[in-house]
């Protein structure tokens, strides 16, 4: 009997050892569409793609879509999703999930840990501006397809140690940068020669007479501050650019969503 | 309710109407206190008008001719000032137009001042205030520091009309303090506005105002200042060795630039009693002179004509304290490549900022 239980062990040993220890092992498929956007070969193919991302960068990458919202709005239904049903990979659950409701036509991309340093404000806004016009002309598959390529591309930027910013692609913010490398240095220096200039010429008229005033001889006999009016503005704050907010379960997500 | 055509709301102009116990602006819906709206009513009566200025008119004092110095008074040839020194001046160089002049003894009428502030910084030393003031000046050419130029160095008791004044002013302000504050969704900042009411005195005594026509009143000013403790009564023999020149801009002429200089500094001075609001703006001023007086004096200046690529650059230095003035003239080559070291490091600069960014 004892040979017996100690061939099984170290069968068992032997096949454990076989596995492959760097595969990651996600609780959820990749792709979830109760919505039923996307045919059989269509939801393969994605599945597919994304459980490759998720092997190679060891990060969640995920999708899903329903008809009817979880919780109040697409924000809180993406985060309780992706918190109470074991999205994330690693210690800290690293990952990225794109949300769909039909019947509201909203959605939501939802980020947690590493996942909001890669798709920092900047990064969602970038997915965003690619995906939305594909939702809009209801052509979803190509809106997940292209999330997915995006979410791919943004990683690979962030293993190399450059996470996505828009200043690296940005063409305005470029100009302002070389325009201003360009006039301010003339400038500093035009200022700089025209305060050395101003040493050249000192025979300078002198309008005041400060230097003749007698000791003592100012006196003040009438000093009143008279309050007329107040006038009162007020302004927007500017919204958080990187979507940061706590969900339901007390944990922080990115992000950024809208309507289609 | 009856509208008070003599009250003005501060904020758009509307007729005020008396309502309970204030004054209420149905335009703006701003409402004022009656002893506010009363006092400033009252500043505001006090600080307009025309300002009055009240100079006596200056008598020129006779002297009898007492024999303590021989003076002597001739044209320059090249540009026809009027100077006037000792007669044992023989040749000098003319401190306008820097020509080299023989006196030949043309006496033209003598100069009587009341006061003199007699030379304290000499030739030598006047030499070395202007040698350490041009070792400053950048972009200064090389040919330009000749030691030989600088030796032409002329002592001129240029003539000045000395004021002495008290001003009473009243002076209105409009004022703006700003205070800010933030809630969850918004920015606030809210503005203040206040109507500053201010009046006082304040004496003046010795402005100088250059009474030459010669004598560049910018350069007169640069100057300045004077250290009337120095001066004394005029005594021929202070001219010795020295040129002079006599006034030919009038007393009456020079009020109105003694006037000038009294109201700006007035004015400056009660500005330092709006305390720490955001914004001061002066909206009405009158300035009353009172025991105005003027008084004929020389005041000692060193002046230089350095000529120049055919230009002539001229340089006062103040024979009582040794400060320099002048126009130097510019080395375009060095203003350039100061230019060019300069935006060469700032371009170095924002080249390594726009890596960095981009």
């Amino acid at each position: 009997m004892k040979r017996i239980v100690s061939l099984l062990f170290m069968c068992m040993l032997c096949v454990s050892l076989s596995v492959p220890s760097f595969a990651a092992e996600f609780t959820n498929p990749p792709v979830i569409d109760d919505a039923g956007y996307l045919t059989g070969s269509e939801l393969e193919d994605l599945s597919a793609k994304l459980e490759d991302i998720r092997q190679t960068y060891n990060f969640e990458v995920a999708i899903v879509t329903e008809v009817d919202m979880t919780s109040y709005d697409a924000m809180s239904s993406a985060d309780d999703i992706y918190d109470y049903n074991g999205y994330g990979a690693g210690a800290n659950d690293d990952g990225i999930m794109l949300y769909i409701c039909s019947s509201e036509r909203d959605y939501w991309i939802t980020t947690h840990a590493y996942g909001e340093e890669v798709f920092n404000g900047n990064g969602i806004e970038y997915v965003k501006s690619e995906i939305q016009p594909y939702l809009s002309s209801d052509d979803y598959y190509m809106a997940m397809d292209t999330f997915a390529d995006l979410a791919e591309e943004l990683l690979a930027m962030a293993a190399n140690g450059e996470p996505y910013n828009v200043e690296q692609t940005d063409g305005t913010f470029s100009i302002v940068v070389i325009g201003c490398a360009l006039i301010l240095p003339l400038v500093l220096a035009w200022i700089m020669m025209q305060s050395k200039l101003s040493k050249m010429k000192t025979a300078v008229a002198n309008d005041y007479a400060a230097d003749y005033m007698k000791p003592g001889s100012k006196r003040l006999t009438m000093s009143r501050d008279l309050f007329l009016y107040s006038h009162i503005t007020k302004t927007e704050k500017p919204k958080n650019n990187s979507g940061s907010h706590t969900s339901s379960s007390g944990r922080s997500h990115g992000g950024g969503g809208g309507s289609f | 309710m009856e509208a008070l055509n003599s009250y003005k709301c501060p904020c758009c102009g509307a007729p005020l109407v008396f309502s309970g116990n204030e004054l209420h602006c149905d335009s703006c819906d701003n409402t004022f206190p009656v002893e506010t709206m009363q006092q400033m009513h009252d500043g505001m009566e006090a600080a307009g008008g025309e300002s009055k200025y009240d100079w006596e008119h200056y008598e020129p004092r006779c002297y009898e001719d007492t024999n303590e110095i021989n003076l002597a008074n001739y044209s320059c040839p090249s540009c026809g000032a009027e100077i006037t020194g000792d007669d044992t001046l023989g040749a000098t160089v003319c401190p306008y137009c820097g020509q080299s002049t023989v006196v030949k003894g043309q006496f033209e009428g003598a100069l009587r001042p009341d006061y003199i502030i007699p030379f304290k910084v000499d030739k030598k030393a006047a030499m070395e205030a202007f040698e350490a003031d041009f070792k400053n000046a950048p972009f200064l050419p090389d040919a330009f520091k000749s030691k030989k130029k600088i030796e032409e160095m002329a002592g001129v008791y240029v003539p000045f009309w000395m004021f002495d004044c008290d001003c009473d002013a009243a002076i209105t302000y409009r004022a703006e303090r700003v205070t800010s504050w933030s809630d969850a969704n918004y920015n606030y900042t809210k503005t203040d506005f206040y109507k500053l009411l201010r009046a006082g005195s304040i004496g003046f005594a010795n402005i100088p105002v250059d009474g030459s026509k010669k004598a560049d009143d910018a350069y007169m000013e640069a100057v300045e200042p004077y250290n009337y403790a120095d001066a004394v009564d005029f005594n021929g023999a202070y001219l010795s060795g020295y040129l002079a020149d006599k006034y030919d801009v009038s007393a009456e002429e020079s009020i109105e630039r003694a006037n000038d200089r009294v109201k700006n500094s007035t004015i400056s001075a009660f500005n330092d009693t709006t305390g720490t609001y955001m914004a001061v703006h002066p909206e009405q001023t009158r300035v009353n002179f009172s025991n105005g007086k003027i008084r004929y004096s020389l005041l000692p200046v060193w002046m230089l004509n350095i000529r120049y690529l055919d230009k002539n650059y001229q340089f006062a230095i103040n024979g009582q304290t040794g400060k320099v003035v002048g126009e130097y003239p510019v080395d375009k080559s060095k203003k350039w490549k100061y230019f060019a070291r300069i935006a060469a490091i700032a371009y170095a600069v924002a080249i390594a900022v726009a890596c960095f960014l981009l």
